[in-house]
Formats: structure tokens, sequence, C-alpha cells
């Protein structure tokens, strides 16, 4: 993933934090696991970035098929709101990737370490997102004011223009 | 227990209404290999799945599906909101709106209503598993049939990414079907 010539789709995002983790990606890609059901993986130099793979809606290289000639759509945030729930986005589902692979895959450590970082870094940006814009879960610390801020924000189907 | 994210899993924003659209995207809401049949496939099968691991996927394929309703949901909504009721009868949705008005309801691209008979359960996780895969494939088959009737890219993008996790957990529920089968399940 080093080479991978991947596009900063958000407008004047340049670094937004979390293009370091992948750069360290390849560090222990001879260790590859064996896993109990006897099927060795190979998937250390095959895990994508969050950015690509949200865009892609996969995280893994050796699995993504596309359809004819057409391309992944590019997310153009129109505000930084809307730049702010990218992020997050696509880092909840690097982390959730992990998550299906790894229920499947149970012991294998560099995923396992792969899905903390994404989590780790999932769980600021929903922090610093709900700090600023509103709750997405209902356990935000970041509802103390009239009104009650959970249904007083628009519902993300509603969210078109905003 | 869940607990709601009140955000959609991937981006939507339709701006232009389509009528015509939203009748053929219903079949991915209340059709026979739509979203709310995998959810609900999944969640009902995940309680007697052998191990914790197929408990798991199960568990957690099917909470995505949920979020994919809610995409396809949202785009169907914002697709129709505008529509006004000569709109809605040219574009063959006179019926629907006079059994629903603008409510949503699951039906398919036919307005036949959705039915848990779109989905089984046979106390066996190696067919349980198998229906999985098939169910899946069969979704990816109607995203590319969906894809292949707009030019909007707004109606593309995310069909290309729902799309895209048919084939990722097609792969989940092979990996687990392949491993039931080498520790000795039928």
């Amino acid at each position: 993933m080093n080479n991978f010539d991947y596009q900063m789709f958000l407008n004047g995002t340049t670094n937004d934090g979390f293009n370091d983790i992948f750069l360290q990606g390849n560090t222990n890609s001879n260790n590859f696991p064996i896993f109990n059901n006897g099927v060795t993986n190979n998937l250390n130099n095959n895990l994508t970035n969050p950015n690509e793979g949200y865009i892609k809606g996969n995280m893994f290289k050796n699995l993504y098929l596309p359809f004819k000639n057409y391309s992944p759509a590019k997310l153009t945030a129109r505000n930084a709101r809307e730049e702010a729930l990218i992020n997050l986005g696509q880092m909840h589902f690097a982390m959730h990737e992990a998550n299906l692979y790894l229920d499947n895959f149970p012991n294998d450590m560099n995923m396992i370490n792969k899905f903390n970082e994404f989590r780790n870094s999932y769980e600021k940006l929903l922090n610093d997102y709900q700090a600023k814009y509103g709750p997405l879960e209902i356990t935000s610390p970041y509802m103390t004011k009239t009104p009650f801020a959970w249904s007083n924000d628009k519902f993300p189907w509603d969210r078109r223009n905003s | 227990m869940w607990k709601y994210e009140k955000r959609l899993q991937y981006p939507i924003n339709i701006k232009t209404k389509d009528l015509q659209m939203a009748k053929f995207l219903i079949e991915q809401y209340g059709g026979a290999n739509g979203e709310m049949a995998a959810a609900l496939r999944y969640l009902n099968q995940r309680y007697t799945m052998p191990d914790e691991r197929g408990k798991a996927l199960l568990t957690d394929i099917g909470t995505e599906e949920l979020a994919h309703i809610e995409m396809i949901c949202t785009m169907i909504y914002q697709l129709t909101k505008d529509a006004t009721i000569e709109e809605l009868k040219a574009a063959g949705l006179g019926g629907h709106y006079a059994a629903h008005g603008k409510d949503l309801y699951p039906t398919d691209a036919n307005g036949v209503p959705f039915t848990v008979t779109y989905f089984a359960a046979v106390g066996d996780p190696i067919a349980d598993l198998s229906e999985d895969m098939a169910a899946e494939e069969k979704a990816r088959a109607v995203y590319e049939n969906l894809i292949t009737m707009t030019n909007d890219p707004d109606v593309i993008g995310p069909l290309l990414w729902l799309r895209q996790r048919e084939v990722v957990h097609f792969n989940r529920f092979k990996e687990l079907y392949d491993y039931y089968k080498s520790i000795g399940l039928k």
C-alpha cells in the first residue's frame, strides 16, 4: 500500500492524521499467521487504507471485484461537517471490515492490531465530531443543554443539503 | 441489544428526483434478495450457529444489513420526496401512493409486499451458509441490474458500494463455510 497512489478526495485536506498508520503497515508482512483451520493468510499486504477502502466499499485488495468499467464514486465533502463525517465513516468502515475478517480468523494478531489502530482513530474522530456538530450516538457526552440535542438535529436521510 | 448511529454507513446525497428509479430500487428494500431479507435471514439464523465464530459473523453481517436497509430507504426517500401525485402515477407508483401515501413500504419492484418466505432456516449450518452465500451473489446481481438502469452518478455511487459489500460478505460466508467443512461438519 506504500505505492498505492491514492487520491485525496477531500477538498483542502492535506493531513487528516491517519495516513501515517498505513505507511507502517507492511513492517511485519513476513509473519504470516496460520489459522487453526489450516488456511494460510496472505493479508498482510492485502489490506488497503481506510480512504481507498471506504471509496471502494472493500478494504481487502484480494476480494475487490469491480463491475464492468464503473469506477467507485469520488466522495466530495461540501463543508467541514461533511468532511468530518466522511473521515469518521471511513475509519468506522475500516474497523468493521477488520471485525468481519477477525470473526473468521480470530488468531490473526496483525489484524487485531489493525482493528485497534482503526478503533482508536475512530474514537477520536467520533469524539471530535460529537463535540463540534452534535450527537451521532445516544451515549454522546455533549447533550447537556436544551433542547435535547439527539432529537434536535436532522436525521441522516434529511442531511442532503447540510 | 442494538445501538443506533445517527449517520449512514456511506454518504447519500441524491439531488435529482427520479421516480422510475425509485420504483426499481424498492426491489432492494423489500424484494426477495433485498436488504431486509438479508438482515432478517442472518439475524434469524445466528442463534443456532455451531460456535461463537459463526454467531459473531452472522450477527455482524446481519447488523450491517440493517444499515444497508437505511441506505436503500434513504435513496428511495430522496428520489421521491418532491414528487407530485401526477408524477407518481406516471411512474407506476399510483398504487403505492393509494395504499401508503409517500411512506416507504417494503415491497419488490412490482409492488409485491415483503414476505419472510424469501429466506430459509433449515437447522443445518452448512445448508444455511450455502443459502447465505447464494443470497449475497443474487443481491450482487440485482445491484448490477440496477446500476445499468440509471445514469445518475448520485445513485450509481451508493449502488456500486452496496454491490461491493455483497462481494465481501459472500467471501466471509464462504470462509466460514469452508472452515465448518474442514472441522467435519456435514
